[in-house]
């Protein structure tokens, strides 16, 4: 475990230090917690909710943290399970097709000073959001975090094995659906 | 693909990161006092049903069951759904439970993540 995650650890471990444990917990991850998450759903109001609700459940399940992987992944896995569960409860309980809710984050996409770089970003964006969630989320981690295979089997709980083949069957479409742009 | 650059990010309103610690903070301290409040409304609600049932306030000729009495309080619009739910211990799972029985079960926990799920 990184010695800046022992410390904060620690601070949170104290009743007397455990406010500034997690304000430090928050503010070495923050960033990182609000991005992966904004990438899986888009809106940036949906992506401040979740983030608030990312860091109040790693509060609540400190104590189940064993200190096997980073506090990072751990976070991270809070996070991403988080934004799948409300974008299935989101098409669910609001009513929303799948067509209908990839309209509304395509559009979002269009509207000026939410992108800034060329357009063959808002191309790959686009392409991006016509794949299935945990799909569209494994090719971040991987494309994007650049992390480990091994680092996302923790993150996602999925074998290996399976993310290969995920990542490699969302290159496939990505590559199509660009062709096809 | 290794021809394409990485993504943007995209941008967080200014000042945002350096707002959000206090307000997770405040808002983990209020989700706190709010289960507290919860279980002592509820708690309350059942003291006062179980005073009745045991006829310290004039008992009614046919005793009711506290389900029934839960009943008459929903059908006599006493009680919204909302009332009903914020009585639960888990809100969120009756809810889920609903959407479940209307729209079949969900397959989000990662927990349990089909290895072919691409």
């Amino acid at each position: 475990m990184k010695e800046n995650d022992q410390h904060i650890l620690e601070l949170i471990q104290s009743p007397f230090t455990k406010e500034m444990g997690y304000r430090k917990l928050i503010e070495a991850y923050q960033k990182r917690v609000y991005h992966v998450i904004r990438r899986m759903v888009i809106f940036h109001e949906d992506a401040d909710d979740l983030t608030q609700n990312t860091f109040i459940r790693a509060f609540r399940s400190l104590d189940k943290f064993e200190g096997n992987s980073s506090l990072f992944t751990w976070l991270y896995r809070i996070a991403t399970n988080e934004a799948l569960t409300f974008l299935e409860k989101k098409k669910k309980r609001f009513f929303f097709s799948l067509d209908d809710h990839q309209e509304k984050m395509e559009s979002y996409l269009d509207q000026p000073g939410v992108l800034t770089g060329e357009e063959i970003q808002k191309k790959l964006e686009k392409a991006l959001l016509k794949l299935p969630d945990k799909q569209r989320l494994v090719f971040h981690l991987k494309y994007q975090e650049e992390m480990s295979y091994e680092e996302m089997s923790e993150v996602t709980g999925t074998s290996v094995g399976a993310l290969k083949a995920s990542y490699h069957h969302a290159v496939k479409k990505i590559e199509q659906s660009l062709l096809n742009q | 693909m290794e021809k394409l650059p990485k993504l943007q990010e995209f941008k967080a309103p200014e000042g945002y990161f350096e707002a959000l610690p206090d307000r997770i903070i405040q808002k983990s301290k209020r989700k706190s006092t709010s289960i507290f409040i919860r279980y002592a409304a509820a708690a309350s609600v059942l003291i006062t049903l179980g005073v009745w049932q045991f006829g310290l306030f004039n008992p009614p000729a046919i005793p009711l069951t506290l389900e029934e009495e839960a009943m008459l309080h929903i059908e006599s619009n006493q009680w919204s759904s909302e009332d009903v739910l914020a009585l639960s211990e888990n809100p969120n799972e009756i809810l889920d439970k609903i959407i479940e029985e209307q729209f079949g079960p969900a397959d989000i926990p990662l927990e349990v993540e089909d290895e072919n799920w691409y």
